[in-house]
């Protein structure tokens, strides 16, 4: 598994641990969830 | 003698509004987005407007889009997503913070976000702007979508077939854009070249024929029009598709005839090819919305889950022909092994149209009565467009044949168009079949149960405002009544086991209840209250008009009566 990928998985746990206990996200986890949306639509795109 | 103005006070410079639109989504919603704006622009041309898009749809469109918006802004994923393998996410967020930094230099009034897909949405919320139209996720990671176009399209578009407004009109509506009919001088076709291109391809399977029927239709095109030629287009992952169309053996006597095009242009080399076509024949694609940007005639086939009314290629007299196939339009998600719409729609038709185009301009209720066999037409149906009052919308060129879904169609533009907007569509009435004025009945009561829950949610929502204002306001009481709001709601969603046509009215306003603005219980309650109160004047439109419409067809059917509008 690539270094993103991992980044990104630890940084969506953290972020869903945060909703569980229905903490506020702030602006930076906002960009994670984003950036791990766009990748993954990059990676959906790649397959087309 | 001369006034000396030297010292005139300046005038103070007034601020240009900024409008950014977001919309990440592929080429054709891109096109649809373009088209929107250009009549914002035709309107306002004093306001600055923006686009923010996804670098690899929008950069091969930018001989389109620069006609439109002042600048675009390219969301370069290459670029963010640069050697992360190695590095991880630091750097995609550097790569984001100064995309958003960019951003920021624009001071955005109005930020409207027209693609409804997850990272629009979030990307929306990062975005500094005083005002925020389209969904957007608040600190809560809730989505927000606080205007009633933008509620009505991510409720009703995609959901099924009852959606009576083209995707570029919902775009209108959301942005703000009043229409007017536009004068339009017709385009001069003689001066085109005798070509037809196609485009026979589309994003999903389900969308496009396998390769013989377009084989077929090539082959009576080109046999009962022996002065044109056709170009086939694509992308470059379609060569292999197009090459199973030109090296059938049933062609080979007319390949000098053919041009294959496809994976050979880049996309303004393309439009450059449509400009000079008679028309374009396609299934539901970018390429049909870039003919109809240079006002070529375009026929397309929709098939699969294409809905013909959100996405026929936006300009008049756009023809379509669609299936009668019960379960069309279907979703991207359902399985189908057997592509029943695919086969219902017969190449004979396709290929008659084409000829009637070329040769006469326009296909005419006249003309598929007397020339297509009935045999062919019974399992179609034949769409035109035509525009009133700045919107489009489809004519059934198929006379004595509206089924219920066209029926309700016309009803929701009507209902959803003095709701939302407080203007007013005049109609006819639809002719009724037996199956039809069955769907209406139906619907008649579905239309009193929501009519009814909706009165009780507003007698239940007002329970609690009187009881917040009383002296000695009950919790259990706001509760018990709360509780009574969400059972109107469960049964709301019932009414549809009995009425699918009124599926619009229970989605639209489950996702306004879920959007409820107010940051109290007791504006929260007062904007439920709202909600309500608008659901029961739409039942009551929609009831009135399923009322007329059913006498309007028992008066007729027993002695002849003129014709009026069915909204009156």
């Amino acid at each position: 598994m690539d270094i993103l990928k991992e980044d990104i998985n630890r940084e969506l746990n953290r972020i869903k641990e945060k909703i569980d206990k229905a903490t506020a996200l702030n602006e930076e986890d906002l960009k994670i969830v984003l950036l791990s949306m766009l990748n993954e639509e990059d990676l959906h795109e790649s397959k087309q | 003698m001369k006034a000396n103005n030297s010292n005139r006070i300046p005038v103070p410079e007034i601020p240009v509004a900024t409008l950014a639109i977001v919309q990440l989504a592929r080429f054709g919603d891109l096109i649809q987005t373009a088209q929107a704006v250009e009549e914002l622009k035709r309107n306002h041309p004093e306001y600055r407007v923006v686009l923010i898009a996804r670098s690899q749809f929008a950069k091969p469109l930018d001989f389109v889009l620069k006609k439109t918006f002042d600048k675009t802004y390219y969301l370069d994923t290459k670029k963010i997503f640069v050697n992360t393998e190695i590095a991880g996410i630091k750097p995609s967020i550097d790569g984001l913070n100064q995309f958003l930094g960019e951003l920021a230099s624009e001071s955005i009034e109005v930020l409207v976000n027209l693609s409804f897909s997850k990272s629009s949405s979030y990307l929306s919320s990062l975005i500094k702007s005083v005002h925020k139209i389209g969904p957007f996720y608040d600190f809560d990671n809730k989505m927000q979508i606080n205007d009633k176009w933008s509620q009505l399209l991510y409720a009703t578009v995609m959901r099924g077939s009852l959606n009576p407004f083209a995707l570029v009109d919902l775009f209108k509506n959301i942005i703000g854009i009043k229409s007017t009919d536009q004068k339009i001088t017709p385009v001069n076709m003689n001066s085109r070249s005798n070509t037809v291109v196609i485009h026979p391809f589309a994003s999903q399977e389900r969308k496009a024929w396998k390769a013989e029927k377009w084989v077929e239709v090539i082959y009576r095109t080109l046999k009962e029009n022996e002065t044109y030629t056709i170009q086939i287009v694509g992308a470059k992952n379609e060569v292999m598709k197009s090459q199973m169309i030109t090296e059938n053996p049933l062609l080979k006597t007319f390949s000098h005839r053919i041009q294959n095009l496809t994976g050979k242009t880049t996309l303004a080399e393309l439009s450059d090819e449509l400009k000079k076509a008679k028309i374009f024949v396609g299934h539901d694609s970018m390429v049909g919305h870039l003919a109809a940007l240079n006002r070529t005639p375009t026929l397309t086939v929709s098939l699969g889950s294409v809905r013909p009314q959100e996405t026929t290629p936006y300009q008049a007299n756009a023809y379509n022909l669609a299936p009668r196939t019960k379960c069309f339009p279907c979703f991207p998600t359902d399985a189908c092994s057997f592509n029943q719409c695919h086969h219902d729609i017969p190449y004979q038709v396709v290929s008659s149209a084409i000829k009637q185009l070329l040769d006469k301009g326009q296909i005419t209720p006249e003309w598929i009565k007397g020339s297509i066999s009935s045999f062919h037409i019974s399992s179609v149906n034949f769409y035109r467009t035509s525009f009133h009052k700045g919107h489009m919308g489809l004519d059934s060129l198929i006379e004595n044949h509206i089924d219920s879904p066209d029926i309700f169609r016309s009803f929701y533009k009507i209902a959803w168009s003095f709701v939302i907007s407080d203007t007013e569509e005049n109609l006819p009435f639809p002719k009724l079949t037996q199956n039809t004025h069955r769907d209406l009945l139906d619907a008649l009561t579905g239309l009193q149960h929501l009519y009814e829950l909706s009165e009780f949610g507003k007698k239940y929502s007002q329970y609690i405002l009187e009881e917040i204002s009383s002296q000695t306001p009950s919790i259990f009481k706001i509760k018990d009544f709360s509780k009574k709001i969400d059972e109107i709601d469960q049964l709301q969603g019932l009414v549809l086991k009995t009425s699918p046509n009124l599926a619009p009215i229970v989605d639209y306003f489950a996702l306004r209840k879920a959007n409820l603005h107010g940051d109290s219980v007791v504006k929260l309650t007062e904007s439920s209250y709202y909600a309500f109160h608008e659901c029961s004047s739409l039942c009551s439109i929609l009831f009135e008009l399923v009322e007329n419409t059913i006498s309007e067809h028992k008066n007729s059917s027993g002695k002849s009566t003129p014709r009026t509008d069915a909204n009156k």
